[in-house]
């Protein structure tokens, strides 16, 4: 029998909690994959409770525009590994556990032994390609998956594979089966969110979380929760589980390992290449090169170097002729930069060397200021 | 606003907020998420959910 850490008293005085719901915790293994905006309430609370191995996976960096909503970081932290700096902090609020992270990103070829050595992952993550690719390596292992996502002041939580009261599971794909086109969504860099946003989220899955563990309650198990902020507006929907959505799940690990998910959500495009914001600062001055600007007139932040504006608005109907051999485009968030180089793809097919700014400006505007 | 069923009722929205036309969003019906074309009747709810990725 565990002895009674003073730490967790308010959990063993708590009805139909106590010692066993405790013991609960410190058993669990959770991966929380994103310390960002969600991950970091998240993480606060699962460190706080008492989950006994917590593994963070997150390749960014801390930058000043996350300070708003990120709350495990400070300014000191900028330009600093998120996973590694919210491990220090969280050994701090809990020496008792263990905390282990991976300053990398998830991918097909980390996703399934990472996913598969943990209890329950929580998708904490802010682009469409890596959460179907969570999905898709939860449904393939059969693990349970906390899903969380926000924009603007409004917030989504479920919990996937994990048996409703029909015994039916569901995952993201019931919901989504197929990932939207960048074009189709706001991206959550453009969108903006209120920075409390995240903190009521993230700690919802935390809560999903400490629930699907512990057995207590109602898990959002086929269930899909809305929360609106600015009205407080929450709506509880039911997801239907259908089989059809399988044929678009690779089919085993193999299959899963192969699949490009960056491509599947239209965030790449064969054919034009990708600039970071270190890349495209150097190709600024080069010769026979047209930096093209995609956005439409007066976004902000203005460009504050050399380029022509061609709002993508007007490339669908009428491509005008470049002469430079080399067409640099970009937009606000890379999305719309990426579109524009598939036109001139099109028009140039081989004759033209097409690039783009991924992140757009608001990605170099970040690399400039950190 | 008057519709027989969820494609009827997307189409007008469509008309209303042209915007949406190439939007993707899941369609719920008396807080059930539909796959398909559902028929509707008097007071039903329906929801538009778009897709977020923030995190």
């Amino acid at each position: 029998m565990q002895e009674e850490n003073q730490r967790y008293a308010r959990h063993y005085s708590l009805k139909g909690f106590g010692l066993q719901g405790q013991q609960k915790l410190t058993a669990a293994k959770v991966l929380v994959v994103g310390a960002g905006g969600l991950g970091c309430p998240a993480l606060q609370y699962l460190t706080a409770a008492g989950v006994g191995t917590i593994t963070i996976v997150d390749h960014d960096m801390v930058s000043l525009s996350n300070l708003q909503r990120q709350v495990l970081f400070t300014t000191e932290d900028i330009g600093k590994p998120k996973a590694e700096i919210a491990a220090i902090r969280l050994k701090a609020v809990n020496p008792e556990i263990a905390i282990t992270f991976r300053n990398e990103s998830i991918s097909t070829l980390n996703a399934l032994e990472l996913i598969a050595e943990h209890d329950v992952t929580i998708d904490c993550t802010d682009n469409f390609a890596t959460r179907y690719l969570i999905n898709d390596a939860s449904v393939l292992l059969d693990k349970p998956l906390i899903f969380g996502a926000i924009s603007q002041y409004e917030g989504q939580v479920s919990v996937f594979n994990l048996a409703n009261i029909n015994g039916d599971k569901v995952n993201y794909r019931h919901l989504f089966p197929t990932p939207p086109n960048p074009l189709e969504v706001q991206d959550c860099n453009e969108a903006g969110v209120l920075g409390v946003l995240p903190g009521i989220i993230g700690t919802l899955q935390a809560t999903e979380a400490i629930k699907v563990i512990t057995g207590i309650g109602e898990v959002l198990a086929g269930k899909l929760l809305t929360f609106n902020l600015l009205s407080y507006a929450t709506y509880i929907f039911e997801l239907s589980a259908d089989d059809s959505v399988f044929k678009l799940i690779p089919k085993d690990n193999a299959v899963f390992k192969e699949t490009d998910y960056e491509w599947l959500c239209g965030m790449k495009a064969k054919g034009v290449k990708e600039l970071t914001p270190r890349e495209f600062l150097p190709v600024l001055d080069k010769s026979d090169t047209i930096i093209i600007d995609v956005r439409e007139d007066n976004e902000l932040p203005k460009a504050l170097f050399q380029c022509v504006s061609l709002p993508l608005s007007g490339l669908t109907d009428n491509l005008p002729e470049i002469k430079e051999s080399n067409i640099i485009l970009f937009c606000q968030s890379g999305k719309r930069s990426l579109k524009a180089g598939e036109l001139f793809l099109d028009r140039y097919k081989g004759q033209k060397n097409i690039s783009h700014l991924t992140g757009g400006i608001l990605a170099l505007q970040e690399y400039n200021y950190g | 606003m008057e519709a027989t069923d969820t494609a009827v009722l997307k189409a007008a929205l469509q008309i209303e907020f042209p915007a949406l036309a190439d939007k993707k969003y899941a369609v719920a019906v008396n807080n059930k998420v539909i796959s398909d074309t559902k028929e509707l009747s008097q007071n039903d709810v329906v929801a538009l959910m778009p897709p977020y990725s923030g995190g």
